[in-house]
């Protein structure tokens, strides 16, 4: 067993203790002994204590490994395609798209006068996937006729930009109270899901990874340039569309429902690169998956700020803990070479 | 030497304009303005016109055929008026309870309006509506010139005042919902009566009120050995609450409705974000949940938020909402009339918390869900 792969157990005992942590750090506090004996014999000294473990806490833990795991594996999907460090899940459009359904929802509905007491997480949900969905085929379409990647990396952009100006145009006729709604979706939740829809996200990021792990190959290949991976018997033309459809519902799927969730996808491949000072995906993309599962259950932990009443939103807390991890990282290193 | 003269003449205006002789009348709540009387006119003073304003805004209010030196206002307004541009829906009460209806010549998104008598004169096409941007129009308002517009402002769009003035439009700013005192809202028709030149009759209509208000506090603090229930207030979006502060004017109504108000630990004057963890916490027993979203029943409200349903005020079907009226175009009539009338919110919250205080009276702004 060589170091690699022995970081894999030092990972996974990580993760298993930032989510005890995350379960247990929150504004009320509730002491761990009474989480483990509650969660293993079903008998709370409160109720209120069943009520935020079992239908708060839980839920929002393993909605955070989800999104860490989705949200770092497109990153590292759509880096890796583009060959560019700058790219992340959202590069495509993907979080405009989702940002357009749910401001569609939120800011139209009432000047429409739909009451704002309509919006629930599954209407939020369903109005994002939507979204994505349509501005990921615009996307689709444009992928189908171009052969260059990176026309498609920028013809992704400027959908995201024409997307973001409709936002505006929304929000800028809509009442306050819609209006704070809209901002605070766009900072980002993971607390916001019942028991169904965590269930429906982890289906779908377990339906965006199965053509992750069955390119890990293809993937190294691309790594040399799109001539030498075609010349090595990888059909780009397919890696594209696998890409697109395993980023757009991996990362589609957790902006609907968590919001747009900055960072994490950029960042986490980068961090897992220079940890297993590797480029293979074999170990990159489990690398990436826990890195960004245990990324984001800190991050929240943080953003709870545990014995306030106060919530910070999670978008803040990833980017201000992140960015200057990052940094420090990268201005070690010199990322052309990866790329 | 030049500078010198233009310095004088300066202030020589300057103090001519204060220099006319008034009296200050003392309002009883409102804190966010002042008035003066003088031999033919109104001074009213808006010292709060915006949540921190710094600018104190002053206006002159001219009975019929008097002419006053109009320097260092920033409007001046002519009796009598003849059509007004209103732009919230808390000023069109004003209009109604002063028999004034038929001055509203402009308001922005007319849908919001519910009072009936307003929506009798909107479907007579005498009401121009200004448009549903963050501002009301102003080209629209400067072709109509009505006699003065009342602005309803955050303090961020104050350019737009200097646009309506440079058109010769008086454009006044209400500033009712800085107030935190319930009456000190009401009291703002003492402005609005100046401004249609019937200060007496938005006394007497003040004083009516402050009464019916007074009269309904005293059930309260002369009831012996009142228990005050636990009262929830306020909704979830995502995981965050959102809830008035316990300073703010909706609180404040509630306590002296013999609630115990479950956030008032959590102070501020504004509206309250507050994690669900805290909240369930907190809230879990209480007894009441007054002020949720305007859901048709509770079925469809703890299947919009299944966390709802943990607490005992939703399973004990003790939630009430402020959606009894809704006007025919959809707006609540509770955010147009509330402010005017806290003593019917008043009244409604005691029926609710403590019905054997008003046997008789019905529920006004708010209704039981079922």
């Amino acid at each position: 067993m060589n170091f690699r792969s022995f970081l894999f157990p030092i990972a996974g005992f990580l993760l298993v203790l930032s989510f005890l942590l995350n379960l247990s750090l929150g504004s009320v506090s509730i002491p761990f002994g009474e989480i483990v004996r509650g969660l293993f014999t079903g008998v709370w000294e409160k109720t209120s204590w069943e009520q935020i473990i079992l239908n708060y806490r839980l839920p929002k833990a393993l909605v955070a490994i989800c999104a860490g795991i989705g949200l770092s594996l497109s990153g590292l999907q759509m880096q890796t395609f583009f060959r560019n460090p700058l790219a992340g899940p959202f590069v495509l459009g993907i979080s405009s798209g989702a940002g357009l359904g749910v401001s569609i929802l939120m800011l139209a509905g009432t000047a429409l006068g739909i009451s704002l007491a309509g919006i629930n997480s599954w209407a939020i949900a369903t109005a994002g996937i939507l979204g994505a969905a349509l501005v990921l085929s615009g996307v689709s379409l444009v992928a189908w006729k171009v052969k260059d990647s990176m026309t498609l990396l920028i013809v992704g952009l400027m959908f995201g930009s024409a997307v973001s100006a409709v936002i505006s145009v929304l929000s800028y006729f809509s009442g306050a109270e819609a209006l704070k709604l809209f901002t605070v979706w766009s900072m980002g939740s993971l607390g916001a899901l019942g028991w169904n829809q965590v269930l429906i996200l982890g289906v779908l990021i377990g339906i965006g990874l199965v053509p992750v792990f069955l390119s890990v190959k293809s993937y190294n290949a691309l790594l040399l340039g799109e001539n030498y991976a075609r010349s090595m018997g990888v059909r780009t033309q397919k890696m594209r569309w696998i890409m697109i459809l395993s980023t757009g519902t991996l990362a589609g799927g957790i902006t609907a429902f968590c919001g747009p969730i900055a960072f994490i996808g950029i960042a986490v491949p980068h961090i897992a690169r220079m940890i297993w000072k590797t480029s293979d995906h074999a170990l990159l993309f489990p690398g990436s998956a826990l890195l960004g599962a245990i990324l984001l259950l800190l991050c929240d932990a943080v953003g709870q700020l545990p014995g306030y009443s106060s919530t910070l939103p999670i978008n803040a807390v990833t980017s201000l803990v992140g960015a200057p991890i990052v940094i420090s990282l990268i201005l070690r290193r010199n990322l052309s070479r990866d790329f | 030497m030049n500078l010198s003269l233009v310095l004088m003449l300066f202030s020589c205006q300057k103090k001519e304009s204060s220099a006319l002789e008034k009296t200050q009348i003392p309002l009883s709540y409102a804190q966010g303005f002042e008035i003066f009387k003088g031999d033919n006119f109104f001074e009213i003073h808006v010292t709060q016109g915006y949540t921190g304003a710094e600018k104190e805004y002053r206006y002159l209010v001219m009975e019929k055929e008097a002419a006053l030196p109009t320097e260092g206002f920033d409007a001046v307004v002519q009796l009598p008026i003849s059509s007004v541009a209103l732009t919230s829906t808390t000023q069109i009460p004003h209009l109604d309870i002063l028999g004034e209806t038929t001055r509203l010549g402009a308001f922005p998104n007319l849908d919001l309006i519910s009072s009936h008598s307003t929506r009798d004169w909107i479907a007579q096409g005498k009401v121009m509506d200004l448009g549903r941007g963050p501002s009301a129009n102003p080209e629209l308002v400067i072709e109509l010139e009505p006699s003065w517009i009342m602005i309803s402002t955050l303090g961020e769009d104050l350019r737009y005042l200097d646009l309506l003035s440079q058109a010769g439009i008086p454009a006044v700013i209400n500033g009712e919902y800085v107030e935190q005192h319930p009456l000190g809202r009401a009291e703002w028709i003492k402005f609005t009566g100046i401004l249609l030149g019937k200060y007496e009759q938005a006394v007497e209509e003040f004083e009516r009120i402050e009464l019916a208000y007074l009269e309904a506090e005293k059930l309260i603090s002369q009831a012996q050995n009142l228990a005050r229930p636990q009262v929830l207030s306020g909704v979830m979006y995502q995981d965050i609450w959102y809830a008035p502060g316990a300073e703010s004017w909706g609180a404040r109504i509630l306590e002296n409705a013999g609630g115990d108000y479950i956030f008032s630990s959590q102070g501020g004057t504004g509206s309250l974000q507050l994690n669900y963890e805290f909240v369930l916490d907190q809230a879990l027993e209480a007894d009441f949940w007054i002020g949720s979203a305007d859901f048709p029943d509770l079925k469809s409200m703890g299947e919009s938020e299944p966390r709802y349903r943990a607490f005992s005020a939703w399973k004990a079907g003790k939630v009430f909402t402020y959606t009894a009226k809704t006007g025919e175009s959809g707006g609540l009539e509770y955010f147009e009339l509330g402010y005017l009338r806290p003593d019917l919110i008043l009244k409604d919250l005691i029926k609710i918390l403590h019905p054997e205080l008003l046997p008789e009276y019905e529920l006004y702004f708010y209704q039981k869900l079922n």
